[in-house]
């Protein structure tokens, strides 16, 4: 709200300007009266002029006069009654209007401010929808971003587990073919070392020994060595020997997989056959 | 599969899927099954200066020794790409190539005034060095003894376990003389060369059996015309009579202490068996039957005595305490069981199994009862194990003359021994010597 200082004021100027007018109007009035008093001519002082003699004519004529004077005194006063009552009537109405103004730019300004206030209000509605709508819009765009995301996401996981599960299936698949590699190759090695291992009936099942084994690439048995005895020196030796008559041993071309039997061991420990 | 295998297996494999780095979990491969056989084994003959003629093939004897014995294979000369006499010659390679597992070298040369210096090495051929190396300087006539020599050597550095190629064998001949026959007690090597005559008679002899210490021999002569059992001094050829009763003497088997004999007598009218002292003479009779109780052994242990009755009707195997308590009967499978002898380490008896006619050296597992036969010739009799308990000798029909023969404990290689002339019964090995090589 626009602040004003003569707010508690409101009309001053105009009564100022009122006032003035009605006293010019009335100073108007006065002048006009006098004129007014030795100019009106009435029908029926011309009809009484006829009925009566000089002196008393003349009397007449200043009773009348007098009358007449007092007469228009009492009109004039009259006429200020008149005017004063009109005035007042005007001022009242003038007044009334004013007040009727006032009312109606209360009103008007009641209106104004309530279709202000509407309007206000129906803007604040207004924006408030709008806001309301933004939000929603927002909220929508935000819901549906993270919809979006959520799929995204979800499609990214799922792709990601596409990838891992399939990678995994790779993955096992090299691992089982390793896997099968290593144990069909572990099972012609078992198999060529068994060949070579001769048993001349000497052994017996509590007899064990380990034999770490040295290859190079070609399957050559560069070394192989007890690392745990039986304590059975013939045994042991025959345990190494089986290992040596056997080489080359067998091997699977795959360098990744040659890695396992580039070192490894051998359990000899022998059991009955089934 | 044992679950021991079976064990190891899945942890060789969870090391596997494990997928670890080999240096944190090292694979190991289980070989439990190798291939039955002799270990294969390169003897070159020995190395001879030129023109000299030897009186024995020593490396002919140690190669046949090995072979005889089931746990050598030795390989065919023909394929060796060299033939080194001396350490300097030897090339590994070359006997990689031929999958030997053992290789001996020597050579054998005169020392002068009827005496040879026998030189010998065996080598481990993957290693490339050298398992033993010994030098001999003997007579002449000791050349098949040194050869035995070698051959136990080898056997047990490679086998692990003590040879038997240096024990003895006594066994009974009999030859025609005339209208009857001569019989003879005789040892030889372990491979039936250089018998030894102890007894001539012109009766049956029988059941030789050597003392524990290998020192004496107790058989039955029937030179009375009836069956007595004598004692005798192996190297000295001393005497004495042990049991001369009424009836029947017979059977006798010496104690693992070697201080008495189980035997079979029949003084009190029924053959059973009793135990003599012999610092005493002292007799404790063991069996109380009215079958016939005959052919004692002792377990190693001395404290079980098996025999063969035929309490049950056909002969079969008990076994009893020492004191002659306990009788339980022992063979179960086929017709005839008799004639049985433990093994040194007491778990297996060797016996003459009769099932339709036909008479098979056989082994019997004394814990399971499992009964294996041995050969296939069809007339076996009087088995006896080595000392080492990885042969049996045996003896058994050709041609219609009896012969002798071993056969390894696992049945694999059978082999006849050579004998000139007659017949050869009732053989039995020899325990240990006492002066062994190293």
């Amino acid at each position: 709200m626009r602040p004003t200082p003569r707010r508690r004021f409101p009309g001053g100027r105009k009564a100022v300007v009122y006032a003035v007018l009605v006293h010019v109007v009335l100073v108007a009035l006065v002048v006009i009266g006098v004129r007014w008093q030795a100019k009106p001519v009435s029908p029926t002082a011309v009809i009484q002029a006829q009925a009566v003699n000089d002196a008393e004519m003349q009397k007449e004529v200043q009773r009348r006069k007098r009358e007449e004077a007092e007469r228009a005194v009492a009109e004039a006063q009259r006429k200020r009654d008149q005017q004063e009552r009109e005035r007042q009537a005007a001022e009242a109405q003038r007044q009334a209007e004013q007040a009727k103004l006032a009312e109606q730019k209360r009103k008007a300004d009641e209106k104004r401010k309530a279709v202000e206030a509407e309007q206000k209000r129906k803007d604040a509605q207004r924006q408030a929808e709008v806001q309301r709508k933004q939000a929603e819009a927002q909220h929508k765009k935000d819901a549906e971003a993270r919809r979006q995301a959520a799929e995204q996401g979800l499609k990214e996981q799922l792709a990601s587990e596409e990838k891992e599960r399939a990678d995994a299936q790779v993955k096992a698949e090299q691992q089982a073919r390793a896997q099968s590699e290593l144990a069909r190759f572990e099972a012609l090695i078992r198999q060529r070392v068994g060949n070579s291992w001769v048993n001349s009936g000497g052994w017996t099942q509590n007899m064990e020994c380990l034999v770490h084994v040295r290859l190079i690439p070609t399957g050559e048995v560069i070394e192989a060595t007890v690392v745990r005895s039986s304590g059975n020196a013939a045994f042991d030796r025959s345990a190494e020997n089986a290992v040596y008559k056997a080489s080359p041993l067998p091997l699977p071309e795959d360098k990744a997989l040659f890695e396992h039997f580039r070192d490894f061991n051998f359990l000899f420990h022998p059991q009955e056959r089934s | 599969m044992s679950k021991l295998q079976a064990v190891i297996k899945f942890v060789v494999l969870v090391a596997l899927l494990s997928h670890v780095p080999p240096a944190a979990a090292i694979l190991t491969i289980e070989i439990t099954q190798g291939v039955e056989g002799g270990l294969p084994i390169a003897i070159v003959p020995f190395g001879v200066p030129d023109k000299e003629r030897l009186p024995q093939d020593v490396s002919g004897v140690i190669e046949a020794d090995l072979a005889r014995s089931g746990r050598f294979t030795p390989i065919d000369r023909k394929l060796f790409v060299s033939h080194p006499t001396d350490d300097r010659q030897v090339v590994f390679k070359d006997w990689r190539i031929v999958k030997a597992e053992g290789l001996v070298i020597g050579s054998v040369k005169s020392a002068g005034q009827g005496r040879y210096q026998v030189e010998f090495r065996l080598y481990d051929i993957y290693k490339e060095k050298q398992l033993a190396g010994y030098s001999y300087t003997v007579e002449g006539d000791r050349l098949r003894a040194v050869a035995h020599q070698i051959s136990d050597i080898i056997y047990e550095k490679l086998t692990g376990e003590r040879g038997v190629f240096s024990t003895s064998i006594a066994y009974i001949t009999r030859e025609r003389a005339g209208k009857g026959f001569r019989y003879k007690l005789q040892k030889a090597d372990a491979d039936g060369y250089n018998p030894v005559t102890l007894l001539t008679s012109s009766e049956p002899l029988m059941s030789p059996a050597w003392s524990p210490d290998g020192t004496r021999i107790a058989y039955v002569s029937f030179e009375q015309r009836r069956p007595v059992l004598y004692v005798q001094n192996v190297m000295y050829g001393s005497r004495t009579r042990v049991a001369d009763f009424n009836g029947i003497n017979s059977a006798p088997a010496w104690s693992p202490d070697g201080t008495r004999l189980a035997l079979t007598l029949s003084r009190d009218g029924n053959a059973e068996i009793y135990v003599m002292r012999l610092s005493d003479n002292s007799l404790t009779r063991l069996t109380h039957d009215p079958a016939i109780d005959t052919e004692p052994s002792w377990s190693p242990d001395g404290k079980e005595i098996v025999f063969t009755s035929d309490r049950g009707g056909r002969p079969q195997i008990y076994r009893m305490r020492a004191d002659g308590s306990d009788v339980a009967r022992v063979t179960f499978e086929g017709d005839y069981n008799a004639c049985a002898s433990y093994s040194p380490d007491g778990k297996s008896l060797t016996l003459v199994s009769g099932t339709q006619g036909r008479y098979h050296a056989a082994l019997l597992q004394v814990s399971s009862s499992a009964l294996q036969v041995l050969t296939d010739t069809p007339l076996d009799e009087s088995p006896s194990f080595a000392p080492n308990g990885r042969m049996i000798l045996y003896a058994t029909e050709r041609a219609g003359h009896g012969v002798l023969a071993t056969v390894s404990s696992d049945g694999r290689v059978r082999q006849m021994l050579k004998f000139q002339e007659g017949d050869v019964r009732e053989p039995a090995w020899s325990p240990f010597n006492r002066s062994t090589p190293n």
